[in-house]
């Protein structure tokens, strides 16, 4: 963060941007689902749009995420996690569907807990998601950095563990990875012995 | 409507069905909440996503098929948002999940 006024003009210029890019992608949202394009309908998707900014930035705490850079600028990678979370998911589908159809189901359920050093909250939330999406694991609960997991097999959760997924989100967001998994363990009520 | 487009958009469909098949056996089959979560998280997801593809093959490019490509992210964003909030319901209320051990157990009494 630079404090000489011209590093202050580009914040605002950032939020600004922000500002009338939400806009502009709420106001596409509306288009596309409407479908009709005369200047009654238009306008009740303007007003909707003004009514869902107020909402939105009237609640506390999204001010300071608006003004994060960060967000906006990895948006571009976007497009490479999509694919990404696809395979992972067809791999998870395929790994269920080998336990579900086979005579005696082959699953060893564990949960493990890590911690995960993420850029903000939107990488978080993000990371509980796919990890909820990669083969053979479950977010049980979020709190802070630590999370607690369920896993179909010890191999899910030791793959878990390794902290690849951790470190794809973490890099998505443009963080160095570093720190992504650490302090993994299986609970104790639920060591292997 | 081309043959080929049909053609693929069947497929999509029928594994989709299939995948979602496979999804409601395991939540009968598997032993417990946390595991037939996990039939019920990423097999449905998929399932249903494979059909939409399906559903977007036959539309080709259109409005409706932009209204479809809003479904599947919606539906990639929503279904873990929601079978997390049910696992986490379930794990903070104190649920702790079938283990093997359990089942050695009685099968051997």
């Amino acid at each position: 963060m630079s404090n000489d006024p011209s590093g202050n003009s580009s914040k605002t210029s950032v939020s600004r941007g922000f500002f009338w890019g939400e806009a502009a992608i709420l106001l596409l949202f509306w288009l596309v689902m409407s479908g009709k394009y005369d200047a009654l309908h238009i306008g009740f998707g303007l007003i909707a749009v003004g009514i869902v900014m107020w909402l939105q930035y009237r609640s506390p705490g999204s001010a300071e995420e608006k003004k994060d850079k960060s967000l906006l600028a990895h948006f571009h990678r976007f497009p490479f996690y999509i694919p990404w979370l696809s395979v992972q998911m067809i791999k998870a589908t395929w790994q269920v569907t080998i336990i579900v159809l086979s005579p005696r189901m082959n699953l060893d359920p564990c949960v493990v807990e890590f911690k995960s050093a993420q850029p903000h909250s939107v990488a978080r939330v993000t990371l509980a998601n796919s990890i909820t999406l990669t083969p053979g694991t479950l977010s049980l609960k979020v709190d802070g950095d630590r999370y607690q997991v369920h896993a179909l097999t010890g191999r899910n959760a030791d793959e878990l563990l390794e902290g690849a997924i951790a470190r794809h989100i973490a890099r998505l967001f443009g963080a160095s990875g570093e720190r992504a998994a650490y302090d993994g363990k299986r609970l104790a009520e639920f060591e292997d012995d | 409507m081309s043959l080929l487009q049909i053609a693929v958009s069947v497929g999509l469909i029928v594994v989709g069905l299939l995948i979602m098949l496979v999804g409601s056996i395991g939540i009968l089959r598997l032993p417990d909440f946390f595991s037939r979560t996990h039939a019920a998280s990423k097999v449905d997801t998929t399932g249903i996503i494979f059909l939409l593809l399906g559903l977007v093959v036959i539309e080709g490019v259109s409005l409706a098929m932009a209204k479809l490509l809003i479904a599947i992210a919606f539906i990639m964003l929503a279904n873990p948002v929601a079978v997390h909030a049910l696992a986490r319901a379930a794990w903070l209320r104190g649920d702790r999940p079938w283990r093997k051990e359990e089942r050695a157990e009685t099968n051997g009494k």
